[in-house]
C-alpha cells in the first residue's frame, strides 16, 4: 500500500519515513510540509494511507480533513492529546499517534490499516516493549530515570549510587531491589557491589570492566555468565 | 497542574527514545541528531525575534515546534512547561519564558558537537 506523510516538522517526517521503511507493505510516495501541497497532490493521485499532523500553521490537519475526498485511511499524529476526541468525529481515522511516536504503536496502527484493506501482514523486525523507566526517591522527590541512561549501580552500605554520564544519585535501597526494576537483557550484576549496563562497557581486561572512568571488578563466579551475555566474535 | 521547579531543574535530556526508535540503525540516529542540531538554534533565534517584535502568536508556534524536540529527549516536565508557555503566549502573556529558555539551552549543551560520533549510541 502507498502512503503520504503530511507534517510541517522535519524530525517528525524523518521518523515517520523511517518507520514506514521498516514495513515491507508500505511505500511512501510523498512527504509534504503543509496540508495544501498534500491536497494538491491528492487531487491527482490516490493513496491508501495518509499520516497527517494536526497542528500545522495556516491550513491545519482538521481543515484538511474537512476538505478531503476519497477513501484514504488516515493516521493522525500530534503532540496534543486533547485533539484525540475531536479527531474521531471524522471518517476514515484509523489511529491517533502521540509524538514522539512509539514504534510499537505505529506497528499496531499499520496492522489495523492492513486489516481494513485486506492486505496480509508481513512479519517485520520487532522492537522491545518500550523504554524502560523507573523512579527513585530523593529528598521526597520522585525522579524518573531511563534505565538506558544508567551506566552502573554501586552498593555503598545502606545506599546505592546510580551512575549516569554526568550525574550520580544516592538512593536508600539495595542492589537486589533495584535489580528487579532493570531490564535483565541490558543489566548484569558482575559483583556483589556492582550492577552494570552492558551497553556501556568500554573494555574488559582480566577480571575488571571499564565503564566511563570506573574500573569495576568481576566476581570469579559471575565471569562465565557475563561472557555468555556478550556478543563475542 | 503545578510543577516542582526542583524536578524541572533535575530533568536531563536523554537519547533513550532515539536509541529505541533507531533500533540499532546508527546512520538514521546520526541523521536525526544532525537535524536537531541544525534546527534547534535556528528555532531559538526565530523565537527570540518573535518576542522582540511582540509577535506572540508566532512565538507560540515556534514553542510548539520546539516542544516536539523537548519530548523527543524524554523531558516530560520540561515538555509540560513548554506547553504552558505556548498557551500563555497565545494569550499574549510571557509566563515561564525564563524556564523555557533554560530548557532549550540545556538541550543545546547536551547535543553532541559531532553527531557522527555520539558516544551514547555505541552499543555492546
Amino acid at each position: 500500500m502507498n502512503c503520504i506523510v503530511v507534517d510541517d516538522e522535519s524530525v517528525s517526517r524523518e521518523i515517520l519515513a523511517f518507520l514506514c521503511s521498516q514495513e515491507p507493505n508500505l511505500e511512501v510516495v510523498g512527504t509534504f510540509t503543509n496540508a495544501m501541497d498534500a491536497f494538491i497532490f491528492l487531487n491527482k493521485e490516490q493513496v491508501d494511507l495518509i499520516f497527517l499532523d494536526i497542528h500545522m500553521p495556516g491550513f491545519s490537519g482538521f481543515d484538511f480533513l474537512q476538505t478531503l475526498k476519497g477513501s484514504s485511511q488516515i493516521i493522525l499524529t500530534t503532540s496534543d492529546k486533547e485533539s484525540a476526541l475531536k479527531a474521531f468525529e471524522y471518517e476514515n481515522i484509523v489511529a491517533f499517534l502521540i509524538k514522539p511516536i512509539d514504534p510499537n504503536r505505529f506497528k499496531k496502527a499499520i496492522l489495523k490499516v492492513e486489516k481494513i484493506l485486506n492486505i496480509p501482514s508481513v512479519e517485520t523486525s520487532t522492537y522491545s516493549k518500550g523504554i524502560s523507566q523507573f523512579y527513585i526517591n530523593i529528598d521526597k522527590r520522585l525522579i524518573k530515570l531511563n534505565s538506558e541512561d544508567v551506566n552502573m549501580i554501586e552498593a555503598k552500605g545502606d545506599y546505592v549510587l546510580i551512575h549516569l554520564d554526568d550525574k550520580e544519585y544516592r538512593v536508600h535501597t539495595t542492589l537486589s531491589k533495584i535489580k528487579t526494576k532493570l531490564p535483565s537483557e541490558f543489566f548484569f550484576q558482575v559483583h556483589r557491589s556492582y550492577i552494570i549496563n552492558l551497553s556501556k562497557i568500554i573494555d574488559i581486561q582480566d577480571n575488571t570492566i571499564l565503564i566511563q572512568k570506573f574500573v569495576i571488578p568481576i566476581s570469579r563466579s559471575r565471569r562465565a555468565e557475563l561472557m555468555n551475555k556478550l556478543n563475542l566474535i | 497542574m503545578l510543577m516542582n521547579p526542583h524536578n524541572l531543574h533535575l530533568e536531563l535530556p536523554s537519547l533513550s527514545y532515539l536509541k529505541f526508535l533507531s533500533n540499532g540503525n546508527k546512520n538514521f540516529a546520526i541523521k536525526l541528531l544532525q537535524i536537531l542540531k541544525d534546527e534547534l538554534p535556528e528555532e531559538l533565534d526565530s523565537y527570540n525575534k518573535a518576542l522582540k517584535s511582540k509577535n506572540y502568536f508566532w512565538a507560540a508556534e515556534i514553542v510548539h515546534k520546539i516542544n516536539h524536540k523537548i519530548a523527543f529527549f524524554q523531558m516530560e516536565q520540561s515538555s509540560q512547561l513548554a506547553t504552558e508557555h505556548e498557551l500563555a503566549l497565545r494569550e499574549g502573556k510571557l509566563n515561564n519564558q525564563e524556564e523555557f529558555l533554560e530548557i532549550v539551552t540545556k538541550i543545546l549543551k547536551f547535543l553532541p558537537e559531532y553527531p557522527e560520533e555520539p558516544h551514547e549510541l555505541h552499543c555492546s
